[in-house]
């Protein structure tokens, strides 16, 4: 058994293993339904076969390795009985269960990495969500989940696209994007703007940026973080703005992901969510949200301004010769 | 580097041994694994014709003939894997639940570096150097039954095609085989104790004959193969060794767990999951 040092490690959390190396090589382990942990290394090469999501950690105990091992299988296992909710492919038995595997494990933490996937990323094709919601009668995180999703299900796809672009191309940092991108999404910023769409919720559209921008774990990837959300906002709002109400105001915690804690680094504290909660909101709040909307504002003259500046060089530009 | 005497059929170059192309010309040369056994054959049949004699003296002649023929005929390469394993392996690339895993750039390109890792010791840097990376390992069954299951509950036999090209087989554990011969890293492997596919009754044959007698029958060929009650210290195999990666395409049947007799809901789920997705691909599947 590996009692040093790991310098690098796949999770997997949806079939509850890790690959790791060694000086030895390629070692492996997996949970056991019990909680334990047995050495798998033999299988090592099909687990990195294995279409599966893996996360890459580094430097780290063999007891942090099974932590984040734990961390990740609650949360990609709790997907995955969703998703398998809506594999038309399996019997209604067997996505029954699922469904109910799912209601039964369902806690704030673990649900809310589940919610930013589902409305985070385009639903596929062959997803079968009208009988996911017949299946789910009775379980009623499962079926508000669904129904969310079938509101919402029109706006993912271009609102996440939108998003990736802006990361790839406009805010990227030393973080590589398609990191950026999966911080972003897995806190929910995706999800939670789809169901404000959804909603017509305008007012819920304004808070986002308050709900995401102290988020350490997001700064850490998105130096520009506050300026991506107030941009984001705008953006959603102009593109929008037919669906929207700003006068529809629903009080609705959001599913913002106080989850994210990095198993790794639990010394990395950011400001607890209620804190920014609608429930309570701070008692500057109206006075935060009037600045939030003169930022905008201006942010919008700017780039008339800048647009303006640009037609005019344009019109100036010495024609080119030879 | 140890390079074997062998050349590229289309160039002419001397072919590094851990390559499955040639780097002169990139010609697709073979497995490095099943180049490298293919020499160890006379050996192998010396083993063979040897353990054959042993059986003639002893009386069992033709039990030891039909248990040959049986591994010829019947015998096929299984992988154990636990049931969430299976179940992801059988439906991760369908598009939804694929469409849900955000894996990045990074972390692909970390793994496939990793995967060819070419400092590595250990039991796989021995016996196969720096291609051990590329190695998935399974066991040889006749009866294509549960397998080893002390490495997951559920088993899937292999396509004899994919085997033929890419796999050879030692004649037990790869760990316990390096540690009985004593064989430091590079050391020469004791030769005759692989086989190529095509040649693993013969192999099975040279390891196993003397355990027959006159008392052993048809019945008793699969247990003989392969012993398997859930404890590896006392699991008792011929190891299969396969070269690169395959997915479920290379599937043909599958042993699992009755769902019935499911210890947990998670379980249930997980073995109902692999029973619809193997009825969906039309590969067989039994519950034990």
């Amino acid at each position: 058994m590996q009692t040093g040092l790991i310098s690098q490690a796949l999770v997997i959390g949806s079939v509850q293993a890790a690959v790791y190396w060694t000086n030895e090589g390629v070692c492996a382990l997996r949970r056991e339904p019990t909680g334990g942990y047995v050495d798998c290394s033999r299988q090592a090469g099909l687990l990195l076969d294995c279409p599966a999501e893996k996360r890459w950690v580094v430097n780290l105990s063999r007891k942090q390795l099974e932590a984040s091992v734990t961390f990740w299988s609650q949360r990609q296992r709790l997907l995955n009985w969703l998703i398998a909710g809506m594999d038309g492919d399996l019997s209604d038995e067997t996505r029954r269960l699922g469904l109910e595997l799912a209601e039964e494990s369902w806690n704030p933490e673990i649900s809310a990495f589940a919610r930013a996937r589902l409305l985070g990323c385009p639903l596929p094709n062959d997803a079968d969500t009208k009988g996911t919601i017949r299946l789910a009668d009775g379980l009623p995180h499962c079926l508000k989940l669904f129904r969310d999703l079938v509101a919402a299900a029109q706006y993912i796809q271009p609102v996440s696209r939108q998003l990736k672009e802006w990361v790839y191309f406009d805010y990227a940092g030393d973080t590589s994007p398609d990191e950026t991108y999966r911080a972003l999404l897995d806190h929910g910023i995706v999800a939670e703007s789809v169901t404000f769409l959804a909603q017509g919720n305008a007012a819920g559209l304004d808070k986002l940026v308050m709900q995401f921008s102290d988020i350490q774990a997001l700064h850490d990837v998105c130096p520009r973080l506050p300026h991506l959300l107030t941009a984001w906002v705008g953006w959603l709002r102009k593109e929008y703005e037919a669906n929207l109400s700003s006068a529809v105001s629903v009080p609705q915690k959001p599913a913002s992901l106080s989850w994210m804690p990095n198993p790794l680094n639990p010394d990395k504290k950011r400001r607890p969510w209620s804190s920014f909660s609608p429930h309570a909101p701070p008692k500057s709040g109206v006075r935060l949200v009037a600045i939030f909307r003169v930022i905008l504002l201006m942010q919008r003259l700017v780039a008339a301004f800048e647009a303006m500046r640009r037609r005019i060089a344009a019109l100036y530009k010495p024609t080119q010769l030879g | 580097m140890l390079v074997i005497g062998e050349s590229c059929p289309s160039c002419g170059n001397r072919l590094s041994w851990e390559r499955d192309t040639c780097l002169g010309c990139g010609a697709y040369v073979g497995a490095p694994n099943v180049r490298e056994v293919a020499v160890e054959r006379d050996r192998l049949a010396a083993r063979f014709e040897k353990s054959v004699e042993d059986s003639k003296a002893r009386g069992c002649f033709d039990t030891v003939t039909a248990f040959t023929e049986s591994v010829d005929k019947d015998s096929v390469a299984v992988v154990n894997l636990w049931p969430d394993f299976l179940a992801q392996f059988l439906n991760g690339e369908k598009s939804l639940y694929s469409g849900y895993a955000l894996q990045t750039d990074a972390e692909t390109r970390r793994a496939a570096e990793r995967s060819n890792d070419r400092e590595r010791l250990g039991t796989e840097g021995i016996l196969f150097g720096n291609y051990g990376p590329h190695i998935r390992y399974a066991a040889l069954s006749l009866d294509g039954g549960e397998g080893l299951v002390s490495y997951g509950s559920c088993s899937v036999s292999l396509r004899k095609e994919l085997c033929l090209n890419k796999a050879t087989l030692i004649e037990e554990n790869s760990y316990s085989f390096v540690r009985r011969h004593r064989i430091l890293p590079g050391d020469t492997i004791p030769e005759g104790r692989r086989a190529l596919w095509q040649h693993r009754h013969y192999l099975a044959t040279a390891k196993l004959a003397g355990k027959i007698d006159k008392s052993t029958t048809d019945r008793d060929f699969a247990g003989l193969l392969l012993y398997s009650v859930g404890d590896r210290s006392t699991d008792e195999f011929i190891e299969v060794h396969v070269y690169g990666p395959f997915g479920k395409e290379a599937f043909v049947t599958a042993v699992i767990p009755a769902i019935k007799k499911a210890k947990s809901k998670d379980d249930r789920f997980h073995l109902a999951k692999i029973r619809d997705s193997l009825g969906k691909s039309g590969i067989p599947c039994k519950q034990v």
